[in-house]
């Protein structure tokens, strides 16, 4: 079964294995039956995943979660990328919070949206859309992939930075240096890299990415506090902007 | 003599004036799919694209690190030893 979303301004048709798999795309479906599709798994993709797809078993979930690279495929002939954290507006800007799996993303959210809920506006609790717009700007839009949790957001906005998250027996938050951060952001880039148009082309957005914002660590213990540090820091970074500007 | 040949199926890229080796579809089986190298290590690998013996490695590496060959060996060979071990370099006998 074929259907075409709409995801980060483009029309893309995703030939579906198992028509239950709609369902996880149902917020961005603008058709239904299409001739034709942009993206389909691949007859290898199943292996590739042993811990989603179990026993080679393709379900509706795993065929969601395997379509995130292969979408991303796409993306980036369009100088887009699906990106692994969490992201919100603040301040008229967008903020990525990322890590591998399991460090304290949606953690980080929680404390968030409990602590400030009118202060930030949710784009994606996941998987979150980066794009390199023809201006040069950097966006970040929302995606299906919304993770366990399923913390679906609507806003978009120009990304304003990035905190990489770290797990760690104390607080603390610093800027990086492009060297300490161009292998940690990459690394969260859901890509596969088959070609080497691919590669570069997703290194095009994280060239863009590290000579236009601001990449903080956050080494932290995953409490409200942790939080708050964040907030500070990104306080005092716009603080220093306004003045700049 | 042996010649080295880089793993094919392996891009070198700049990002933000860093450098990652990204292996591709071709060579995800044999090497890490991203590494960070510094800024010698990829001027060791664009040598590498164009020649492949020692002599005329550590000729050129000469030149272009504006260093003598026996300051350059010790760095060839530390680079030869890292990315052989990983899977990014090859080497066979000349016939």
């Amino acid at each position: 079964m074929n259907i075409e979303i709409e995801l980060a301004g483009l029309r893309l048709r995703l030939g579906l294995q198992l028509p239950e798999t709609a369902r996880y795309f149902q917020n961005y479906i603008t058709a239904v039956g299409c001739p034709a599709y942009d993206v389909t798994l691949d007859p290898e993709d199943p292996g590739q995943y042993p811990l989603v797809c179990f026993d080679g078993v393709l379900t509706p979930h795993a065929e969601e979660y395997m379509l995130i690279a292969r979408a991303s495929q796409f993306l980036l002939r369009h100088r887009r990328v699906v990106i692994h954290g969490v992201s919100f507006l603040r301040h008229g800007k967008a903020w990525l919070i990322t890590a591998t799996s399991g460090t304290g993303k949606t953690t980080q959210l929680r404390h968030w949206q409990r602590l400030w809920p009118e202060e930030i506006e949710l784009i994606n609790g996941d998987k979150t859309v980066l794009q390199l717009r023809e201006d040069g700007r950097l966006w970040l839009h929302p995606s299906p992939w919304t993770g366990k949790e399923r913390d679906i957001g609507t806003a978009n906005g120009e990304l304003g930075g990035i905190v990489v998250l770290q797990q760690a027996d104390h607080n603390s938050i610093r800027r990086l240096t492009p060297r300490e951060s161009v292998l940690r952001v990459f690394q969260q880039f859901m890509i596969l890299g088959d070609t080497e148009e691919e590669v570069r082309a997703a290194c095009e957005i994280e060239d863009s990415v590290l000579h236009s914002v601001p990449v903080w660590l956050l080494e932290n213990l995953g409490d409200e506090t942790s939080a708050a540090l964040t907030r500070e820091c990104l306080d005092e970074y716009e603080a220093e902007n306004h003045e700049t500007v | 003599m042996k010649q080295y040949k880089l793993r094919p199926g392996v891009v070198l890229t700049e990002v933000c004036g860093e450098y990652l080796l990204i292996a591709t579809k071709e060579a995800k089986a044999f090497c890490p799919f991203v590494t960070q190298i510094n800024e010698q290590a990829a001027a060791f690998w664009r040598i590498l694209e164009k020649a492949n013996t020692a002599p005329k490695i550590l000729d050129q590496a000469a030149v272009v690190m504006g260093k003598e060959k026996k300051d350059v060996l010790v760095s060839w060979l530390a680079f030869l030893s890292k990315m052989s071990k990983a899977g990014y370099i090859l080497a066979e006998e000349a016939e």
